[in-house]
């Protein structure tokens, strides 16, 4: 049999080309304002004039894109800068921000333009590239976040990447490794949810930014909450660095966390965000699926079911009395159990697993 | 926490004394809200008399002290003219100072002073029992998280007499474009609340749940920084108009054209068409109690795009003014295809160089 040809190498140059050439025409603005630095190829795309930057010298234009270079390598990771009206995206990709957006599946080249798109709505939404405090940052990476998804969309229709592999990607990042100022989720899910209706290809490019502006005012997640919520996760953040072999101990207690008796709203929708494709055996690691068997798993499996069920039926009103529904006090989520559902078997306490969280976040 | 109680908060004869209402509200709060229990003070300025709750093992203050404390809380809110609420540091004392505003904030004219008494009596308790009412450093979402606690108060209190909802979320709204009022732009959590409250079994609901709910939806509801701001730049013609002209018609004629402005604008339509609908509807009185008519084409045209718009709004929310699938809007444009490809620009070949 005949080994499959090698793939043909990326050629971000062209991808830089069009992708510069394409932000040119959408948004004339930017002419002799803006350039893309592919530190990859050491190659660079657009042009910056000392009267369109009004940075005043050619000195100062190099200054700017040098130390913009010298933030990216320090950071390692892709970066947006503005000074006066020069604007420069760093492209310094990483393994995880290659799969920050798309599935190993999908080309490479989709992931190159999310996060040149995603770089691109620091630089052109409004506010977007504000940082100072953590809930300028959670607006700015969601409207960045939300921006790329759109074009995505637009670039590739019915084969883009949409919202749910960055959803998921920030939702892991924030309750595993404590990522707060990324974290997106929320935002994008109230995209996705959405987002079938949008007719993107009408989308002009000030609406695209208008709209990913929009969702990010409106569902960019309170600091007081994230800061609630990463309170709620440590447990399984620490459980994953006592142990980090044994990433089934601390699933454990990441259910525990996200679907006990008292867990709260957002810790649910996020902690069972991040389960869902755990609980549904979807998740590989080092080239084995990771399954999770047995009456403990099969018991957390039956919760996740019906709390997603009625978060997914009453969102924000999810464990208050309703018209029609229920009796007074059900202050939490058990009333969901229908009726001739089988009695779930109460797992087996196990050493060292939470038992209960009752932050009501 | 032991919950007491879940049925609705007692109804006033208009008889008893504002100081007998006190009283029992107090009273009420402490066994619906065990962490005021022996931490509580409140004062009530218009008949300069407090009720005091207060266990001096749990609030670890020395004898004079609570007398200090509560001169000064009533200074405080005699000089700022409104109730306020305060935790005292290092003490988990609370403090309540009631002192009624010039105005109705939750109620309407034809409602009793007790309504509006209780409402504003609500809201400094949310202040105190919502979590982040009183400590987040976000202004907004401690007004936000009072409100909305008051309000559903109110509604437990009143049920379908309360106005709560509508008087208050139109009357913040009014205040942050007039007078550029931000940190109580509560309007967007009050709202969510009038979409819900058909669902919600409001009376049912624990005073504990009545905090969860208070503080949930300001936690979602509550509006970004960047968004108050901006929308708060947008209307500042509004207030230059009313300042210049000292007319509220004139200045209401910039409102509509803000609101106006654009097929897209999301925010300064859904709150310009807030706080104009009651003048459109002609319900607005004067000081005189004389009701503003908004007459002549110009007020017509106005009130035909609001009412157009105001049902794209409701039907599409977020993506109001996007173009949807199914939507005609006459030619496609496809922004995304085929551009040129530029060439890279030499005049930076020189910086590889000095990255390299």
């Amino acid at each position: 049999m005949a080994e499959p040809a090698p793939k043909p190498a990326l050629n971000l140059r062209d991808i830089f080309n069009a992708a510069v050439g394409e932000a040119h025409a959408a948004f004339p603005g930017l002419k002799g304002k803006f350039a893309v630095l592919n530190l990859p190829d050491m190659t660079i795309h657009g042009s910056m004039t000392e009267e369109g930057t009004q940075l005043g010298s050619k000195k100062e234009i190099e200054d700017f894109v040098t130390l913009a270079a010298a933030n990216s390598k320090k950071l390692n990771s892709s970066i947006a800068k503005r000074q006066a009206e020069a604007r420069v995206i760093v492209y310094n990709p990483t393994a995880h921000s290659e799969r920050l957006f798309t599935t190993q599946a999908q080309p490479k080249e989709m992931a190159v333009y999310a996060e040149f798109d995603h770089e691109l709505g620091h630089l052109l939404i409004a506010d977007a590239l504000k940082n100072a405090t953590l809930s300028e940052s959670l607006y700015s990476e969601a409207a960045a976040d939300t921006y790329a998804v759109i074009r995505n969309i637009q670039r590739f229709g019915d084969k883009a990447a949409g919202a749910s592999v960055v959803s998921w990607q920030r939702a892991v990042s924030f309750i595993e490794r404590g990522s707060q100022s990324h974290f997106t989720s929320f935002t994008l899910d109230e995209f996705a949810k959405v987002q079938e209706k949008i007719d993107f290809k009408a989308l002009t490019p000030d609406e695209s930014l208008h709209l990913a502006r929009r969702f990010a005012l409106e569902h960019t997640p309170h600091e007081s909450l994230m800061r609630s919520l990463m309170t709620a996760f440590q447990p399984y953040r620490d459980a994953l660095k006592a142990n980090p072999a044994d990433r089934v101990d601390a699933l454990k207690v990441l259910a525990e966390i996200a679907l006990g008796d008292d867990t709260g709203y957002y810790t649910f929708k996020l902690g069972a965000k991040m389960l869902e494709p755990y609980l549904k055996g979807n998740v590989t690691i080092g080239g084995q699926r990771l399954k999770l068997e047995g009456p403990y798993w099969d018991a957390k499996r039956r919760a996740f079911a019906l709390r997603s069920l009625q978060v997914e039926k009453e969102d924000i009103l999810a464990g208050f009395p309703l018209k029609n529904k229920t009796p007074a006090n059900n202050n939490g989520f058990t009333s969901l159990k229908p009726a001739d559902a089988p009695p779930t078997p109460a797992p087996k306490p196990e050493e060292g697993v939470i038992k209960k969280i009752t932050k009501w976040f | 926490m032991t919950l007491k109680s879940n049925a609705p908060l007692p109804e006033f004869n208009g008889k008893q004394s504002l100081r007998e209402i006190f009283n029992h509200e107090v009273q009420k709060a402490t066994e619906d809200f065990p962490q005021l229990k022996g931490r509580f003070l409140f004062i009530n300025l218009p008949d300069a008399d407090t009720v005091i709750s207060v266990d001096p093992a749990k609030v670890s203050l020395r004898h004079g002290e609570l007398q200090q404390i509560a001169n000064s809380v009533a200074a405080t809110a005699e000089k700022a003219g409104s109730s306020l609420a305060t935790k005292i540091p290092n003490t988990g004392l609370s403090v309540m100072a009631y002192t009624p505003l010039p105005f109705k904030m939750f109620t309407g004219r034809d409602q009793s002073d007790v309504m509006e008494s209780m409402a504003v009596f609500d809201h400094e308790l949310g202040h105190l029992v919502v979590e982040g009412a009183f400590f987040s450093k976000d202004s907004c979402y401690r007004e936000t998280a009072a409100d909305t606690f008051a309000v559903l108060r109110h509604i437990q209190r009143y049920g379908d007499e309360s106005r709560a909802i509508e008087k208050a979320g139109w009357r913040r709204a009014f205040d942050f474009i007039m007078s550029g009022d931000r940190g109580h732009f509560t309007t967007l959590a009050i709202d969510e609340l009038a979409q819900l409250k058909d669902k919600l079994d409001i009376k049912a609901m624990t005073p504990d749940q009545t905090i969860k709910l208070a503080q949930r939806l300001s936690l979602e509801h509550t509006p970004h920084f960047d968004a108050t701001d901006t929308i708060s730049a947008a209307f500042r013609p509004v207030r230059q108009a009313l300042q210049q002209s000292e007319n509220i018609e004139t200045a209401l004629k910039v409102l509509a054209d803000i609101a106006l402005a654009s097929d897209n604008a999301y925010y300064t339509f859904k709150i310009g068409a807030h706080v104009l609908a009651p003048f459109l509807n002609g319900e607005v009185q004067n000081g005189q109690g004389e009701k503003m008519a908004l007459k002549g084409d110009y007020w017509d045209n106005v009130r035909d795009q609001i009412r157009d718009k105001s049902a794209s709004l409701k039907k599409d929310g977020l993506l109001f003014g996007m173009p949807l699938k199914g939507d005609i809007k006459g030619e496609v444009k496809d922004n995304i295809v085929n551009f040129p490809k530029p060439p890279a620009d030499p005049r930076f070949e020189q910086f590889k160089k000095r990255l390299l």
